[in-house]
């Protein structure tokens, strides 16, 4: 592969990213010079103890917060210091999240929270908007419950209906942050079956988990230790590991 | 021991936190004292039934009170002698009649002195449950045709006018100058029925008239416990029936309204014509004091919901410990009745203070007639207190259960186990729109009430009444019957009346000798007082139906008035010699009536009738049109705008109100007044002497007093509301910290979070601002029945009002929203 071909194959490309915290007086390093790219159609997993600072490197890969310096690019473009705004439409546009916690908005049926990072848009019109959801439901075997909320969902069903949010605009890389953290193993093994076809389909994703299991299903792992990648290798054994 | 460990938890709380704590006790200081002042001012004024010395009530038999003419409609004694033997819920009845006694005679040096008195049946103060504390009762005797007269005096006359002497008993005064002997002294304070200082017997042929006569009394009664107003009122009301069908014709104007009541029993304090000319502002204060405790709730229940949201890891890990709901429950308690405590007493304070002021307030309101209702002094009695003990209660439960229930229904595994809450639940998402909502729509109503009637009764306390009030004092002159009766349907007639009127005539003409006296006016009621309407029409301009024709407030006035009171003719002449004689029957309209009702506006010419509803009524010739001036309060329903206005000649009074225009200074024109009327005639008394402001800010000073609670209610609803608005959208809003979050990290801008709690916002905004001023309209469409709310009042009222609490709503919803969108959405992701 040629050095143009690579460049333009990058999707993601951090260099000597820093974030620290201050709380109560104390400098916590949560990042310490990081260096990450990432290509497209990509399967990444950060693994890493508690604390390691390995959530916050999705929330920057996330653009959910900035760096104190470094460089991010994404696609192409330098993302370290755009205003809000302009964080916030790149995050829509380019970026689906799955969180751990699904966080779905109580206050909304199935079919309109998938349709929110949508609304967000204005190119889209309510018959694409409706069309989109209803594929993104279908990928994920939820449209049948489409007009439920939440509350009416199982654990499993909240978090599928978190990756048909994720999906819905068809954003360049999904960000997913322990998706199986509180599921147990049969939804988990749900929810990844999902990333795995995601992938399959050319998705690029980056995923934090604890679970090596899952970490197993990516391509590629990255190990984070007290704000530093100590390890970041190629899965040549990737398999599906059946429950 | 667990309760022990519990409140010193609470006790800490409270003084971790002293900002929270202060804000707290204050909404409820606010919240309970308003409620223990507002029960206080209405039980004592209104609600608590007056028993004097007895468990049983007083009740009033009477005539249906007049709205339109404002006062209190006297009924026959002859059918209230009928109608106490075919009712069993009282036993026995006695009745009164107001009226006045010029006193003198004994060597007090203090010369002709007028009192209030009572006119009553011998068996006044048997019914009354009281006793003369020196002398005797009345007894039926003292009624009998040519048995001496008889006075009973109250125990300030006698300390105050003949100087508390020992042998007062049995001694000679002369009243209205006719001797009569003193037989007693009534208890200290004792002014029954309302503001007596001096009692008299009514003559014995109007206490029982063997047939209907044209007597008046108002009758009293005790209630058996047995009974109740409304059986006494069914009972009287088949006595009506047979009364209203065996009435002489002649006596038909007893049923002026036709509604078919004639007698009907009244609790006693709700008969008092100020209360019942302002009930329903006075029901409006208790609306008004009631919400402002809701909002107060709200508001308390609301800040301890922000605090358990604030302790909710907290509270999720005492769970997790094992501390059984309950405890957790009792918990939330002990803080909720820390702060009511505290707040009570602070409130109790604050209510004190209020009675103290609203009883300074009602003794200059009542100070220049002496005519306070003795149960107009409030207090704190132990039914207030028992009022306080349930609101306290009310209140803990409501911020104190409120908040132990969202504690309890949250789900602190999520708590635990990721260190958030969790996006905001459907449930507390709708409790907070309900709060906010609530909060609108009660801050809606009370602001909206607090302000018209504020802005009302300031507009009509700066009304221009259409005459010149400064440098004038005014005064009621009496003529002593004994000296200046009319001899009606004699031969003297024409002299008697005379005499009464050259009296008038020549006290005018020696003031306005006077160099400090520019001039002075007579008239029944001035302008700015009085009130009242007749029909009248207008010769070939007669309407078809009685009711039809238009209304006008009629006044006697003396020759020569308008300059003192600063009016003027602007068509025709004034009253002189010619309208002076019998059958001249010469009147002066005001401008309105010209201007409206005549052709091209003149009057002059016309002749004019005041009407019955029978169509009886003498024509009249208008010889004037004078410039206009309001009867009444400017607040009152019955103030006119049509005036007519008849010479004193034709008809003699014998109390009539002098205005007096002076130059110098109003103690100087007082002190001239009564000189000249000694010199004139040392028996006629001149009282209720004060200036022309106050005489029109009077019928205004109840309103006034009440308006100012309204002013403090509206102040505090303003802050309530502001403060109570800005936490539940705040704590809302914080509540959604994580939803926001999750929105922006799906690409929200900062103006779709905005846009979304704005609009948000504007929902509730209409839906409490609609149901608020659909509910304020309901309560103004009352108080329209007893006042007149000018245009400004309604746009401020109407319009000003929902203005500022939409601003104010708003502005609660962007600072918070603000600062939410200003975090970085991971930190709004993982808020706690």
């Amino acid at each position: 592969m040629s050095e143009q071909t690579k460049a333009n194959n990058v999707l993601v490309e951090l260099k000597n990213i820093n974030k620290m915290f201050l709380t109560d007086e104390v400098e916590t390093h949560a990042l310490n010079g990081i260096n990450l790219s990432i290509n497209k159609g990509e399967y990444l997993a950060i693994t890493g103890p508690s604390g390691c600072g390995k959530s916050t490197l999705l929330s920057l890969l996330g653009l959910l917060d900035t760096a104190n310096d470094g460089m991010y690019k994404l696609a192409g473009h330098d993302v370290s210091s755009l205003k809000r705004d302009e964080r916030a439409k790149i995050r829509n546009s380019e970026i689906g999240f799955i969180f751990q916690s699904f966080n779905l908005i109580s206050d909304l049926t199935v079919a309109e929270n998938v349709e929110l990072p949508l609304t967000y848009r204005k190119d889209l019109t309510k018959q694409q908007r409706a069309k989109n959801v209803q594929v993104a439901l279908e990928e994920v075997d939820m449209a049948h419950r489409a007009k439920h909320f939440p509350s009416q969902l199982s654990g499993g069903q909240q978090q599928r209906v978190a990756i048909a949010r994720a999906i819905a605009g068809s954003p360049s890389v999904i960000l997913a942050d322990e998706p199986t953290g509180n599921l147990d193993s049969k939804n988990a093994e749900t929810v990844m079956s999902i990333l795995d076809k995601l992938h399959a389909n050319g998705a690029t994703i980056c995923m934090v988990t604890h679970d090596p299991r899952s970490a197993a299903r990516s391509e590629r792992i990255i190990e984070v230790f007290d704000g530093k990648i100590v390890s970041d290798q190629f899965n040549n054994d990737v398999t599906a590991i059946a429950v | 021991m667990s309760i022990g460990i519990d409140v010193k938890y609470a006790a800490r709380l409270l003084v971790k936190k002293p900002a929270f704590t202060a804000t707290t006790v204050f909404i409820i200081a606010i919240g309970l004292g308003l409620t223990l002042f507002a029960y206080s001012l209405l039980s004592s004024l209104i609600f608590k039934p007056l028993t004097m010395n007895t468990n049983q009530q007083f009740v009033t038999i009477e005539g249906e009170y007049d709205y339109s003419h404002a006062f209190r409609r006297s009924v026959d004694p002859f059918h209230l002698n009928q109608a106490v033997q075919e009712v069993d819920a009282i036993d026995d009845i006695t009745f009164h009649g107001p009226g006045t006694a010029l006193l003198s005679g004994l060597d007090t040096n203090v010369g002709t002195k007028k009192f209030n008195a009572t006119f009553a049946k011998w068996n006044f103060f048997d019914v009354a449950g009281q006793q003369p504390i020196m002398g005797r009762d009345f007894t039926e005797a003292d009624n009998f045709d040519g048995a001496e007269k008889v006075i009973m005096i109250s125990y300030e006359v006698w300390q105050s006018y003949f100087k508390g002497i020992s042998d007062i008993v049995d001694k000679m005064v002369n009243v209205d100058s006719e001797p009569m002997r003193i037989i007693g002294v009534m208890p200290e304070n004792f002014s029954f029925p309302s503001h007596a200082q001096t009692w008299l017997l009514m003559p014995a042929n109007q206490i029982n008239p063997t047939k209907p006569s044209r007597n008046g009394a108002f009758g009293i009664a005790r209630l058996k416990n047995s009974s109740s107003i409304e059986k006494l009122n069914q009972e009287l009301s088949h006595y009506n029936q047979k009364a209203i069908a065996e009435l002489p014709e002649e006596f038909n104007w007893r049923m002026r309204n036709n509604s078919g009541i004639y007698l009907q029993a009244t609790a006693y304090k709700k008969a008092n014509s100020d209360v019942r000319e302002y009930y329903s502002i006075f029901i409006s204060l208790l609306v008004v004091v009631f919400l402002i405790l809701l909002l107060a709730c709200i508001n308390v229940g609301n800040l301890l919901l922000t605090r358990v949201n604030e302790r909710y890891k907290e509270i999720a890990i005492r769970v997790a410990l094992g501390v059984p709901r309950q405890r957790l429950i009792f918990q939330m308690l002990w803080e909720s009745i820390f702060f009511c405590a505290i707040g009570a007493f602070i409130a109790f304070v604050l209510a004190s203070w209020g009675i103290e002021l609203t009883n300074a307030a009602f003794t200059r309101m009542f100070a220049v007639q002496q005519n306070q209702p003795f149960w107009w002094t409030l207090s704190i009695d132990a039914d207030a207190l028992l009022v306080l003990f349930v609101a306290i209660l009310f209140m803990i439960l409501i911020t104190g259960l409120i908040p132990a229930w969202r504690a309890l229904s949250g789900d602190f595994n999520s708590v635990l186990r990721d260190g958030t809450r969790g996006a905001m639940g459907k449930k507390a998402s709708q409790t907070n729109q309900v709060l906010v909502i609530s909060e609108i729509l009660l801050s809606c109503i009370v602001l909206v009430i607090a302000t018209i009637l504020l802005t009302t009764s300031y507009f009509a306390d700066k009304a221009d009444y259409g005459v010149d009030t400064d440098k004038r004092i005014t005064a009621r002159l009496e003529l002593p019957l004994e000296y200046y009766n009319v001899r009606r349907d004699t031969e003297f007639e024409a002299a008697d009346n005379k005499k009464r009127n050259d009296f008038y005539y020549q006290l005018k003409s020696r003031l306005e000798e006077l160099p400090t006296i520019e001039a002075v006016a007579y008239m029944t009621q001035l302008p700015g007082t009085g009130e009242g309407t007749s029909h009248f029409e207008i010769e070939g301009m007669e309407a078809e139906v009685y009711d039809e024709n238009p209304v006008s407030n009629n006044e006697v006035i003396g020759r020569d008035s308008w300059r003192a009171v600063g009016m003027h003719i602007i068509q025709g002449r004034d009253f002189d010699d010619r309208d002076a004689v019998v059958g001249a029957n010469s009147m002066i309209v005001n401008e309105s009536i010209a201007r409206e009702l005549f052709p091209d506006g003149q009057a002059v010419g016309y002749r004019v009738r005041q009407i019955s509803s029978r169509g009886e009524g003498d024509w009249q010739n208008i010889v004037g049109v004078v410039s206009d001036s309001y009867h009444g309060s400017a607040m009152d329903t019955s103030s006119a705008q049509y005036n007519s206005y008849h010479l004193m000649d034709a008809r003699s009074r014998q109390s009539i109100n002098i205005a007096i225009h002076y130059k110098g200074s109003e103690l100087q024109a007082k002190q001239t007044l009564f000189d000249t009327l000694n010199a004139t005639d040392a028996n006629v008394a001149a009282y209720h002497i004060q200036s022309y402001q106050q005489l029109i800010q009077h019928p205004m000073m109840l309103v006034t007093t009440v308006s100012k609670i309204f002013l403090f209610c509206g102040v505090m609803a303003v802050l309530l509301a502001a403060s109570g608005i800005y936490a539940v959208s705040a704590n809302s809003i914080t509540q959604k910290t994580q939803e926001i979050g999750v929105r922006r990290a799906l690409g929200a801008t900062d103006s779709n979070v905005m846009k979304l709690f704005l609009s948000q916002a504007l929902i509730q905004l209409a839906i409490g601002l609609g149901l608020g001023i659909v509910l304020s309209m309901w309560v103004i469409k009352a108080l329209q029945t007893t006042m007149i709310i000018n245009d400004v009042s309604y746009i401020i009222g109407l319009v000003g009002m929902p203005l500022l609490i939409i601003a104010i709503v708003l502005l609660a919803t962007f600072i918070p929203a603000k600062k939410v969108v200003e975090m970085e959405p991971s930190e709004a992701l993982h808020h706690d």
